[in-house]
């Protein structure tokens, strides 16, 4: 007698409450960010830590990078946050049992972790921009330098130690900030889609994968723009990197996939059709073939015939699979996020398909907004302080000094 | 019985004598005024539900919405119906959370078997959703509720997220994780949960496992019953009785 | 430490950020916090002070003691009154009567429980209305079940 009351698009049978995406485009868009502050970060260590001198050309730029995703990366969570005004509570009264409460932890160690080596990195050039300016810019520099102005290569001797020590920390810092948002995922009972330890893995090594992918763009782009030469030994070498690591990442999400098909339980049952209905295009058609196989293919590629290259086709083809590989984790970080919460709890149906709009607020807008953002952060960086190359000391300070100490 | 005490209704009685708490060394806000002692260390509560008795009116989904004034299309319990056929057919749906009944649709297979299934929180002693809130806004009390501080909340949906039984949703307007609380401002009085008190055929009921002459607590030692989902360790205080394997 | 001013400069700095850090984390963790575990314990008493809508058949026995009896003797005696009428709170306030209690006569509301359907339990009593009234010689109307039967004591032939 009762009028059949239609939810839109639920497929077989959902609890009443899984019907509603909890976790937005924002929430895909977090680990996104977070992944690239990682990957670029590791990128800097391999110079800071490893002596990778390749990389030196862009070891300044991959921190500057790293810091600029780092200071949007909690806007999409403010954004997501039903009172963005209580989110200090996280940090006042953490509850530890909660992987979320590993946010205020890990993100606010790394901030300051990464805070303390831009600034022993950048610390000479500030203090040469303070005396080379007037005024206000002159004030601001200082402050920014403690009011100290000792360049000794005594003092620069402890910046160097700061340095590695910093990145020595900064390195597992980050692994576990980005780990952190994969277990985030990986130890929830209640969903079989994100329930397994391979999350963490496989989150840190897709950020690797668009940490290094963001920095063959934004380099290539920012000499291109300036008019600098792209450094073929940097490119070949982010190239190697990128190929390594895209490898992993998408050995392990198969993995993943293949395990759960073989072991043919009951999370399976409701995985299979997800897989080849809804996730259909963006997983294997976006995430499989047009982010992994070509972007694997073009990295062969420009590794394996490295040396037989023109610059401007090791640069081209470094910059197609960086793009495609940049899509690829996208649609990783879209297809757990979202998928995971397509899947009914019911193990029995699929909810409603999620397309954001274009002007929600935790829209494609506000989304693409806040991505750009972090460009904004980069470039304000890059114009108060330098990001390729370090500052000079003029030749008369240096001869005064010398004078000095002689 | 002069007209004055008829008169008298349930609300004042209920605020007489009831509504009094003391929570260790901190009297609490209904001490405050006055009210007799309710003393939480003396309860736990259980709640057991005899799915071979329910009926699939849906009169306790809406009772639960009006008592607790839950928003439209979404559900701090539901009623879910299973018809179940030979060679593994089985049709389950919970429109609109059942709260209007079911509709009598006839099914292309014959039901060999069927069933209705209220479904609420399972207030759950090992609860994944209190492990993960990441401010200590849900928590469990000392008489064995799960509950959401909706002043602490920072409605970040990860309870919601790890609630294997969707139990939780946000709410769309206070924006702050919300799901049942057992009546809780009900059962500290002495009274029912709304549910189990609209209940027409006993197909809810509610007890506390610390009252020794208890009937939900002689049911559930001296029959057999069920939890939901007992795979994943959450060790519910939500009992069933006639369930059948195609309920998750 | 010659050549480490800066050092120590930036390490005074972060020790004053943690400092302040935890002064401003003080004032705004809530004095309940932590009474009973990692909440705020005056929650509790705010969650039982939350308003209650239902009162149950008791409440209306106050007033309404005959109808009351009625009920109780017969087959509708599991079933409450504020389920075909409304809670409590929208008709009693405060022992105050704020307004009229709706009747629900519908038959509608009757087949929620009444009409056959596949899953309900056998042996509670179900109809197919139309084969129902039909027998009776009567036509579905919107009201058509409270004509024969009482709601108070539906039991036909007592």
């Amino acid at each position: 007698m009762i009028p059949e009351i239609r939810v839109p698009e639920v497929v077989g049978f959902a609890f009443p409450n899984d019907i509603h995406i909890t976790w937005s485009l924002m929430i895909v868009l977090y680990p996104y960010l977070t992944g690239i502050v990682a990957g670029a970060f590791v990128i800097s260590a391999l110079y800071h830590l490893f002596g990778r001198e390749e990389l030196r050309p862009i070891s300044r730029f991959s921190m500057a990078t790293s810091f600029a995703f780092m200071v949007v990366a909690t806007l999409p969570l403010l954004n997501h946050l039903g009172h963005p005004e209580r989110a200090l509570n996280i940090i006042f009264t953490p509850n530890f049992s909660s992987a979320m409460a590993g946010f205020g932890i890990l993100y606010n160690t790394y901030l300051l972790i990464l805070l303390l080596e831009v600034w022993f990195v950048w610390r000479k050039d500030i203090i040469l921009l303070a005396r080379r300016n007037r005024g206000l810019k002159r004030k601001i520099y200082a402050a920014m330098a403690l009011w100290t102005y000792d360049i000794s290569p005594q003092a620069l001797e402890k910046d160097h130690s700061a340095i590695r020590v910093l990145t020595a920390i900064g390195i597992p810092a980050a692994c576990m900030l980005h780990g952190y948002v994969g277990f985030l995922f990986g130890a929830l009972k209640a969903n079989p889609w994100w329930s397994t330890p391979l999350m963490p893995i496989i989150f840190l090594a897709s950020g690797m994968t668009s940490g290094v992918a963001m920095l063959i763009i934004l380099y290539q782009v920012a000499m291109k723009v300036s008019g600098q030469k792209i450094e073929s030994e940097t490119i070949a070498s982010l190239n190697r990197w990128l190929w390594l690591f895209m490898i992993v990442t998408v050995s392990l999400e198969l993995l993943e996939i293949i395990t759960l098909a073989y072991e043919q339980s009951e999370a399976w049952e409701a995985i299979h059709p997800l897989l080849t209905t809804k996730l259909a295009f963006s997983f294997i058609s976006v995430q499989l073939i047009l982010g992994s196989l070509i972007p694997f293919i073009l990295l062969m590629i420009a590794v394996t015939m490295n040396r037989y290259l023109h610059d401007r086709v090791r640069n081209t083809l470094s910059f197609v699979s960086a793009l495609l590989l940049l899509i690829q984790v996208f649609a990783m970080r879209w297809n757990v996020v979202i998928g995971g919460q397509l899947l009914s709890k019911s193990f029995r149906g699929f909810r409603e398909t999620y397309s954001p709009q274009l002007f929600e607020k935790e829209g494609i807008l506000a989304a693409a907004g806040i991505f750009c953002l972090a460009f904004v952060a980069l470039f304000v960086f890059a114009k108060i302080l330098p990001v390729f190359k370090a500052l000079e000391e003029p030749r008369t300070v240096k001869l005064e000094a010398e004078a000095k100490r002689s | 019985m002069g007209k004055e005490t008829t008169r008298r209704g349930f609300l004042e009685a209920a605020a007489t004598t009831a509504l009094a708490i003391t929570l260790g060394r901190k009297a609490g806000l209904a001490a405050e005024a006055g009210l007799s002692e309710y003393n939480w260390e003396d309860y736990s509560y259980v709640y057991l539900v005899d799915a071979s008795k329910c009926i699939g009116c849906g009169m306790c989904v809406q009772a639960c919405q009006k008592e607790n004034r839950v928003p439209d299309g979404f559900f701090r319990t539901w009623v879910e119906r299973y018809r179940i056929g030979e060679g593994g057919r089985v049709e389950v749906d919970s429109p609109n959370g059942g709260i209007n009944g079911f509709p009598a649709t006839i099914l292309d297979f014959k039901v060999t078997k069927g069933l209705f299934v209220p479904k609420l929180c399972n207030h759950c002693k090992n609860t994944p959703c209190t492990q993960v809130c990441p401010v200590g806004a849900s928590y469990t009390t000392k008489d064995g509720v799960v509950l959401v501080d909706d002043k602490r909340c920072i409605g970040c949906g990860y309870c919601v997220q790890a609630c294997p039984y969707g139990s939780r949703y946000l709410h769309p307007v206070s924006h702050v994780a919300d799901k049942c609380t057992w009546c809780y401002h009900r059962i500290t009085r002495g009274l029912k949960p709304a549910c189990v008190m609209a209940c027409p055929v006993g197909a809810r009921a509610f007890g506390n496992m610390k009252n020794l002459q208890d009937p939900v607590r002689k049911t559930i030692a001296t029959q057999p019953v069920l939890v939901l989902q007992p795979e994943l360790l959450t060790r519910p205080n939500c009992y069933y009785k006639g369930l059948d394997k195609e309920v998750r | 430490m010659e050549h480490g001013k800066h050092l120590a400069r930036m390490i005074l700095l972060v020790f004053l950020v943690l400092v302040v850090f935890h002064i401003v984390r003080t004032l705004f963790t809530p004095s309940s916090f932590g009474r009973y575990g990692h909440y705020r314990a005056d929650n509790v008493a705010e969650q039982m002070a939350k308003p209650v809508a239902y009162g149950g058949s008791a409440s209306c026995e106050a007033c309404h003691s005959q109808r009351n009896a009625q009920l109780k003797g017969g087959s509708h005696a599991t079933v409450e009154c504020e389920i075909c009428h409304a809670p409590l709170s929208s008709h009693v306030v405060d022992s105050g009567k704020i307004g009229e209690m709706p009747i629900n006569r519908s038959t509608m509301l009757c087949l929620r429980c009444h009409e056959r359907w596949d899953g309900r339990p056998g042996k509670f009593p179900q109809i197919e209305l139309e084969e129902h009234l039909g027998k009776m010689g009567a036509a579905v109307g919107p009201e058509v079940c409270v004509g024969c039967h009482d709601s108070h004591d539906p039991k036909m032939g007592r």
